[in-house]
């Protein structure tokens, strides 16, 4: 790298690099602690803090001394709370990722694929269709209560026609996490269709030229070109998918407010009621959180190996 | 004929598509212009009588500027600090050999990964019982920007490796300094990555709801929009109009922003998908 070969004498040489050694490391020591000392203390002390508030009955003040052993993880695990919580919550995060995989990210691609060329008309589509991306969680959870809403809502006309009365969704134990993954698809198919444009508008012309020469058909085309070509676009948006699928939050307090029932659940939600909201038993939001943490750094960390491969975000080469 | 179809088709769906996007929004502001009784006999048209007394209400109440306020300066601070961490940590990934490089690099991008959820309840206590910052916006803020650091550091350094490396070479030999060189070079030649990570981590930080729902108490004086929107919604659970005004209210700079800034958003996005 920065290396001063052009000095004359060897020693002068070694004496110099000795001396550009402390400055390197002098600027290190300058420009690097913040990012890091914030980022351990406020990402990963927590997470072994979770890990060791997980072992003790714990009430947010005073010293942690009612050492439960693994108690806490025993109790999650017993057949009620698994009855209540884990089923709920793993059913919901399994209907989050699949509506993502099959409805969400095929729509956005399918967008992409219809309205990825600049043209002043496919620009507008391209603005309309992202547009909730900007909104925040709440806002779109609010919006989409009112939507839903049996009596004062927009489609309360057609509850009216097509089911003889006001019908609350949202109310709706067996139906109400549907409301939650249309709200997701409304706002989130954008964004992905935006990843996806990017990539395809990178795609050679050349290559989709001679495949047209070669006689292939518009699917062809789609099929055997642009689809592997972005593969990295659509590998990434499907891995930001999975990840927000296991910490869905935000939408689901918007959707449900403050205390959703258990059919509404997630790992997230169920972390911020025993912990924080109005049980303050932190030991087993702990265990909880310490459960998401896991699958979390699990999936992501077997996604970012087997699935992207060389592709992977800890492994791209540097440039220079 | 079957091309004339196949227009017919995809204008058919576009269109069918953005009513599906856009109704709700329009739904929403109409809303805020109709009295409860016009809500529910209209809830989709034009409304029959303009009522503007509901976002006149909004308007002018100290309330909704307050949260305002709250949400700029927690964002504002939470944009300058990720801004500047992220850029001097990803200048010394990109410029400045030394040991452990590429684990500390790996380390900041574990953010990525983490999940904010699942370090809620320590870093609750953390503020609260280490740092005295719990109720303050600072307990917001900080951790905000951990979570935000992963993902800025890996835009920044992409971006100071395609910097032509002989002008470092260049300022070295006029000795100037590493130090030097990040500010007098690297930052002013970074306005157009500063501007993305910076309207990303914008709109992260203003659309947050989860941490600073931790972080603040019950006290609404110091709550950003987002705590605002649920406790508005919790005081007038039924007035769907004025909920309504409240929410379009509350729209309107998001949307103005993402007229405005939408070069950046989309660039901010999109930086990392396309190479591979």
């Amino acid at each position: 790298m920065a290396s001063l070969s052009n000095d004359p004498t060897k020693r002068r040489k070694s004496r110099a690099a000795s001396k550009e050694s402390r400055r390197r490391l002098a600027a290190v020591f300058i420009l690097l602690p913040p990012a890091v000392l914030i980022f351990t203390v406020f990402v990963v002390l927590p997470i072994f803090g979770a890990g060791y508030m997980s072992l003790f009955t714990y009430k947010g003040y005073g010293p942690l001394t009612d050492w439960q052993g693994v108690s806490n993880y025993v109790w999650l695990f017993t057949k009620r709370t698994l009855n209540t919580f884990f089923q709920p919550a793993v059913r919901n995060t399994t209907l989050l990722l699949a509506t993502s995989i099959f409805i969400q990210l095929p729509l956005a691609l399918l967008c992409a694929l219809l309205i990825y060329k600049n043209s002043r008309l496919n620009s507008i589509f391209r603005l309309i269709f992202f547009l909730p991306f900007v909104l925040s969680e709440i806002a779109t959870g609010l919006i989409w209560v009112y939507m839903l809403d049996g009596r004062n809502g927009v489609l309360a006309p057609l509850y009216e026609r097509f089911l003889g009365g006001p019908y609350f969704l949202l109310d709706d134990k067996t139906w109400s996490f549907a409301a939650v993954l249309l709200a997701l698809v409304w706002k989130y198919f954008g964004y992905h269709m935006i990843i996806y444009i990017a990539g395809l508008q990178g795609v050679p012309q050349e290559l989709l030229e001679s495949a047209q020469i070669d006689g292939a058909s518009n699917w062809q085309s789609i099929l055997y070109v642009k689809i592997p070509l972005i593969s990295y676009a659509l590998k990434l948006s499907l891995f930001f998918a999975i990840l927000g699928s296991f910490q869905a939050f935000d939408l689901i307090i918007g959707l449900y407010g403050r205390s959703p029932p258990e059919e509404g659940q997630t790992l997230a939600t169920f972390i911020y009621e025993w912990g924080l909201s109005r049980r303050q038993r932190y030991g087993i939001a702990s265990a909880a959180s310490i459960i998401l943490f896991t699958i979390s750094i699990v999936v992501g960390f077997t996604y970012q190996y087997f699935v992207m491969g060389e592709q992977s975000m800890f492994r791209r080469k540097q440039q220079s | 004929m079957s091309k004339n179809l196949g227009y017919f088709f995809k204008y058919a769906f576009l269109i069918t598509l953005s009513i599906f996007v856009l109704l709700p929004i329009w739904a929403t502001v109409m809303g805020g212009f109709k009295t409860l009784g016009g809500l529910r006999v209209n809830p989709m048209g034009l409304p029959g009588e303009i009522h503007f007394e509901f976002y006149g209400e909004i308007l002018r109440s100290p309330e909704t500027w307050r949260y305002a306020l709250n949400s700029l300066n927690i964002s504002f601070f939470t944009v300058l600090l990720v801004l500047i961490f992220a850029s001097m940590a990803a200048y010394t990934f990109s410029h400045i050999k030394y040991a452990g490089k590429d684990f500390l690099f790996s380390y900041l991008l574990l953010g990525l990964m983490f999940p904010a959820a699942a370090a809620i309840v320590p870093i609750f206590v953390i503020n609260n019982s280490f740092l005295n910052l719990f109720n303050t916006h600072w307990a917001v803020i900080l951790p905000q920007v951990a979570f935000g650091l992963g993902g800025s550091v890996l835009f920044f350094r992409g971006f100071f490796e395609q910097l032509p490396y002989e002008l470092f070479e260049a300022a070295r030999v006029d000795g100037i300094g590493y130090v030097g060189f990040y500010f007098r070079f690297i930052l002013p030649l970074s306005l157009p990555i500063l501007a993305t990570v910076g309207v990303i981590t914008l709109v992260n930080s203003w659309n947050n709801f989860l941490i600073p729902l931790i972080m603040l108490g019950t006290d609404p004086s110091v709550h950003p929009w987002p705590l605002g929107l649920v406790n508005f919604r919790g005081e007038w659970s039924t007035d769907w109009n004025k909920i309504l005004a409240f929410i379009s209210v509350n729209l309107a700079p998001a949307v103005a922003f993402f007229l405005l800034a939408q070069r950046y958003i989309v660039a901010g996005l999109t930086g990392g998908a396309v190479k591979g």
